[in-house]
């Protein structure tokens, strides 16, 4: 009896065990990215489980489960990224995770950029996916917790281009882009605003293929910039390729500005904010005087001389120095970003369109505001004119007032020598 | 006598040179002059140092040229008032015959820049205006029409553009520039010498608070009319006794 009981409890056992085999191999076969999961967070779900690398640093080998529960690839299981592990334990040392195996797009774009010529020449700094995607908390870009969400991106860039070692490392020419971002019009918009369809670093610079300014195909190489800028203005990209600016550009004529010339790059401010070098106060004086008041740039391409310092002498000039924001500057007359040269009928400064230019200031303009210079030099029969009357007037001052000096001067000395006499002898 | 005395009445011991009227327009022209200065290089000079603190501030700008524009107004209708009063009054008249230029004011100026150098024991008498005074007087009449005329233009700029080339603007602006400096520095070296760095008059001449000259003064800076209104005064009591004795008898 005893020896039966003792059977029939041991076929009990011997079921039972059998069942949680074949429930274990089930799961185990059947339902893996549920339960491989919990497989392998039993080591991996430990937050003091490390390793240690070669270089014989303590490297965590943590992955916190409920992250990855929320991340994009949740649904994909550890053995979706990390397909070389079969058994565990698994071997120790794993497969790199190779994301082109459906991510092939991104990953031949990536290829092209500096970064991965970097990591070839052996870069041990230079980011891969991971470095800029994250590893099991990747969001979707949409997600504002992503790494790569316009609200964060220009954070993880900064990661290594705001990082002075890495920038001195690898000689990037500007050092900390971000902090000149966050004050930018764009950077304003995005971070503070929140509005996430104006620039962030991508929108220029691209995503994956990220390539030199030296390098035609970049969206920042100078040739592109308009047409990168032009994305999302495109208004102001139809203008300004009617303009001389462009045309020469066109040619190859590195000096001719593109749209970061004059507004800067990281750092564009809008035109309505007084430290934007194109403000209506500063254009002049920030802006057109780097090319048009250069002498090697006027003087390699002809181009007129003595226009910023013959409207800076202008009451035009002398206002806009005082404050004035009713005073033409520049672009009220030469136009933003269609400017063009006087003898283009477009050009708001043909003489035929003067008249309407100058009357947009000056009710009723008559033909005379079109005769004779604007900018008054003296190559031109009013500016020697002008330049007589100057000198004229010069010297009249320097005789007159030298006169009247020496006159009264021998006067006071005079008395001065009077009065002292007569305080010796009191 | 052919020495002119504008002085009419003698108190005690001052003589009133200047009449209340003419004290109002000469500190009217004062402070719009020396406002229209300020606010004018302001304009000009907006990198001196002393328009820097304010340059690029927008309504201090506007400011500026309000009250640039107020005093040229107040400075045009002084002008008209003055011309009016000269012409139009008995005293004005005398003042115009008073200003005259001669031959003496030539003599006067020899002298006295002998004078000055050692060249010469005497100084040169005056009448009641000093060849200094009239040669100011005239200079700023002068340069009253200038700095009026070419104000004007600049202020009607639209008005003037509508009768001349944009250069005749330019070469009015000019004018109106270098015409200020001669006149600031003339206000400066010369009014402001016989008015307050002289020795004589030094820290400040008051006679056109006051309106009145004391007899020394009046003795030392303008001896001929001093001598006249002397001559006057002894002739005026001879008179009187004459008549006094006419009457007696």
């Amino acid at each position: 009896m005893q020896t039966n009981r003792n059977r029939s409890r041991f076929k009990q056992g011997v079921f039972l065990s059998r069942v949680f085999i074949t429930v274990c191999v089930v799961l185990l076969f059947h339902l893996p990215s549920l339960f491989a999961q919990d497989a392998c967070s039993e080591c991996h779900g430990q937050s003091d489980f490390t390793t240690v690398d070669t270089a014989g640093n303590e490297i965590s080998l943590f992955v916190d489960a409920q992250l990855f529960s929320q991340s994009i690839h949740a649904d994909l299981g550890c053995e979706g990224c990390h397909a070389d592990v079969t058994e565990i334990p698994h071997a120790e040392t794993l497969a790199k995770v190779d994301c082109g195996m459906c991510h092939d797009d991104a990953v031949t774009e990536y290829q092209k950029s500096i970064h991965y010529h970097a990591i070839k020449e052996g870069s041990p700094d230079a980011p891969t996916c991971a470095d800029c995607h994250g590893k099991h908390d990747i969001m979707p870009v949409a997600n504002p917790e992503s790494r790569v969400h316009p609200l964060k991106v220009a954070a993880t860039c900064a990661r290594c281009h705001s990082d002075p070692k890495i920038v001195q490392k690898y000689d990037i020419p500007i050092a900390d882009a971000l902090s000149a971002y966050q004050k930018s019009v764009h950077g304003v918009a995005v971070l503070s605003e929140k509005n996430f369809d104006a620039a962030n670093c991508n929108s220029c610079h691209g995503s994956h293929d990220i390539r030199t300014l030296d390098d035609p195909a970049a969206p920042i190489f100078w040739k592109n910039v308009p047409e990168t800028c032009g994305q999302c203005h495109g208004d102001i990209y139809e203008q300004y390729t009617t303009s001389v600016h462009w045309s020469a550009a066109q040619k190859g004529i590195r000096n001719a500005p593109v749209c970061t010339d004059c507004h800067g790059e990281h750092e564009v401010k809008s035109p309505q904010d007084p430290s934007s070098p194109v403000h209506p106060l500063r254009v002049a004086a920030a802006t057109c005087e780097r090319c048009h008041a250069s002498e090697l740039i006027t003087g390699r391409y002809g181009i007129a001389d003595e226009r910023i310092a013959t409207f800076q002498d202008s009451y035009h000039g002398l206002a806009i120095q005082g404050g004035s924001l009713a005073a033409a500057n520049c672009a009220s007359c030469h136009g933003i970003h269609n400017i063009l040269p006087s003898s283009d009928p477009r050009s708001m400064i043909n003489p035929a369109n003067l008249r309407k230019t100058c009357g947009s200031c000056h009710p009723g303009a008559t033909v005379n505001f079109a005769k004779g210079p604007v900018h008054l030099t003296t190559s031109t029969t009013p500016g020697r004119v002008v330049q007589y009357v100057q000198k004229f007037y010069f010297w009249l001052i320097v005789i007159t007032i030298g006169a009247m000096i020496v006159h009264n001067g021998a006067d006071f000395v005079r008395r001065a020598r009077k009065h002292i006499r007569e305080r010796e002898e009191e | 006598m052919s020495t002119l005395t504008m002085i009419e009445k003698k108190e005690s011991t001052a003589y009133v040179r200047w009449s209340r009227n003419e004290r109002v327009q000469h500190w009217s022209l004062a402070i719009s002059f020396i406002l229209l200065v300020i606010t004018g290089f302001a304009l000009k000079y907006p990198d001196s140092w002393w328009v820097r603190p304010v340059s690029g501030v927008e309504w201090l700008f506007d400011l500026r040229g309000l009250v640039h524009r107020i005093c040229g107004a107040v400075f045009l209708g002084l002008g008209v008032y003055h011309t009016l009063y000269m012409l139009g009054t008995h005293r004005g008249r005398m003042m115009i015959s008073a200003f005259r230029p001669g031959m003496k004011d030539l003599r006067d100026a020899r002298q006295n820049i002998a004078y000055n150098l050692g060249m010469s024991k005497h100084p040169p008498q005056f009448g009641h205006f000093s060849y200094m005074e009239k040669a100011e007087y005239l200079a700023l009449i002068w340069g009253a029409a200038i700095m009026g005329i070419t104000g004007l233009m600049l202020w009607f700029e639209n008005t003037t553009l509508r009768f001349f080339s944009k250069w005749v603007i330019d070469l009015v602006t000019v004018i109106h520039l270098y015409e200020a400096w001669l006149a600031t520095l003339a206000i400066v070296v010369w009014h402001f010498y016989y008015v307050i760095i002289n020795p004589d008059i030094y820290p400040i001449n008051t006679s056109m608070i006051t309106g009145k000259l004391t007899e020394k003064e009046m003795r030392d800076e303008y001896f001929l009319e001093w001598e006249a209104l002397q001559k006057r005064d002894s002739e005026e009591q001879a008179a009187e006794k004459i008549e006094r004795e006419t009457k007696k008898m």
